[in-house]
């Protein structure tokens, strides 16, 4: 069944962006349906960072459409703040406010963009903690105080207080050790299981068989082979796809 | 000879320096800040007037500065209001501001700089607006960043306000010297002086301490033993 444009919370179509001569992006399409966790997976350049910001607009792209709701992202007149504001963006590197404490770095979100008071932007913290299962003790926290997992676990917190529409998420776990990256898949599956719609980039096959509707294989810029988890993973039909498989599958040995 | 009569004149003094200073220091903040903010934030003129300001003021010297605005600017403006005439110690408190603002804008865009840009990209993709990321990421962590250049720059201002005395302000130098000629106490007059300034620096010091370890936040800010 083809998806219906109603259902499409995010509909990329021929995406393109270079950086000087160098192409990054050659022509991408695809949607992410609501309710839906979609997996990106591809070697390093394949443009897997630079696709996800341009759907937020952290970068540009050259050509190509973003449609996130109905709503041309790439129109001028378009106020990209109000389209940010209802996707949430998950780093590597967590990124979070170092000058808060992890209550506060999810708080400030609803409190600062969405205007809500403290009273009311404390609890939708709260809760989005809670469903992060970052420990209590944690929660008056400065970042340096916390473990990358719970970094980054706060950070997914701080995504979803602005209960965003979709959540990008750009290699979540590749700045973490096992253990930790674990605890931050859990809660991603979790997720998943919620229905909250999860557009990830990531090396975790485990991840991507457990959770994902499909998976789409990033290769030169190009969506090189896109498929159902099981399919594309265990079933990969072009050379690259096994070629990068097989170096990822060597690597978790 | 008559102390009181000395400690009385050098507290007028010292009274006049201290203004000077905190009053330099404050009217530097504020428009380093948007000097600052233009030279990191903005582009074209703004940015290209913010730059030609820092460095006009960073490549001359204090003193020409407060020449050219003690003597100079009051006959400029005598042109057009011909009763004009200026108070020294405004003119040295505007020439201290401004060329104090030149000096923090550049503290000010190297703290601003040094917030990792992970975290205004994070901001950004929240939907924050470019003024919100400056109020609510980057300058509470700058402020933290900055205070130990910020203790400099009081300490010199403290010191360095004693130029205004070649404007004839009555601040602690200028009070001593006429003092000394006064009285012929130059060697005691001076060492007095010398204390002084020596004390005020170093309950600044000390006083910006206290604030540096009240704020400090553990990854922001690195508190050396
Ligand atoms: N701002 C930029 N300016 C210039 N080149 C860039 C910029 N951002 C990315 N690139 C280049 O674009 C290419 C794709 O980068 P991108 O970060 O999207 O790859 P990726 O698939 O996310 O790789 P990785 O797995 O290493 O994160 C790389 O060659 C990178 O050097
Ligand atoms: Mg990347």
């Amino acid at each position: 069944m083809p998806p219906t444009s109603e259902s499409d919370v995010l509909i990329i179509r021929n995406l393109k962006k270079k950086f000087g001569e160098k192409t990054v992006l050659n022509g991408v399409s695809f949607g992410v349906k609501r309710g839906e966790t979609k997996v990106i997976i591809g070697p390093s350049g394949a443009g897997k960072s630079t696709l996800l910001r341009c759907i937020n607009r952290l970068v540009e792209p050259d050509e190509g459409e973003v449609i996130f709701d109905g709503i041309n992202v790439l129109s001028k007149d378009v106020d990209i703040r109000k389209i940010r504001a209802r996707i949430g963006f998950v780093f590597q590197h967590f990124n979070l406010f170092k000058h808060l404490t992890a209550l506060e770095n999810v708080k400030i979100g609803p409190k600062v963009v969405k205007g809500l008071s403290d009273d009311e932007a404390e609890k939708i913290a709260v809760k989005a903690l809670k469903a992060v299962h970052l420990e209590e003790d944690a929660f008056e926290k400065y970042p340096a105080e916390l473990s990358g997992g719970q970094q980054q676990r706060v950070a997914i917190a701080r995504a979803l207080a602005m209960e965003p529409d979709i959540i990008l998420f750009d290699e979540p776990t590749s700045a973490l050790d096992p253990q930790l990256a674990g605890e931050v898949l859990d809660v991603m599956k979790e997720l998943a299981k919620k229905k909250v719609t999860m557009l990830v980039v990531t090396h975790e096959i485990g991840f991507a068989l457990n959770a994902a509707d499909e998976v789409l294989f990033f290769y030169n810029g190009r969506i090189w082979e896109r498929g159902e988890p099981r399919e594309l993973l265990y079933n990969p039909k072009r050379e690259e796809t096994k070629a990068f498989l097989r170096r990822i599958a060597d690597l978790s040995l | 000879m008559d102390y009181g009569f000395i400690l009385g004149q050098l507290a007028k003094g010292l009274e006049v320096t201290l203004e000077l200073t905190l009053l330099g220091f404050l009217g530097g903040f504020a428009l380093g800040f948007l000097l600052a903010i233009a030279r990191t934030y903005s582009g074209g003129i703004s940015k290209a007037l913010a730059v030609a300001y820092i460095e006009l003021i960073r490549g001359t010297p204090m003193l020409l500065q407060l020449y050219i605005i003690g003597f100079g600017l009051p006959l400029l403006i005598r042109k057009y209001l011909p009763n004009f005439v200026m108070n020294p110690t405004i003119a040295a408190l505007l020439g201290i501001m401004l060329n104090s603002a030149a000096y923090q804008a550049e503290y000010m865009r190297g703290a601003f700089n040094s917030i990792e840009s992970g975290q205004i990209e994070a901001a950004l993709s929240l939907g924050m607006t470019r003024w919100e990321i400056i109020r609510h990421v980057v300058f509470p962590q700058a402020f933290r960043i900055m205070l130990p250049s910020w203790t400099n720059e009081m300490v010199y201002l403290l010191k360095y306000s004693s130029l205004a005395m070649l404007l004839a302000v009555p601040e602690l130098m200028y009070m001593a010297s006429v003092t000394a000629s006064e009285t012929f106490l130059y060697a005691q007059i001076y060492l007095i002086v010398a204390g002084i300034y020596l004390v005020f620096a170093t309950l600044i010091i000390q006083l910006m301490r206290l604030v540096e370890l009240k704020i400090h936040i553990p990854g922001v800010t690195t508190i050396k033993r």
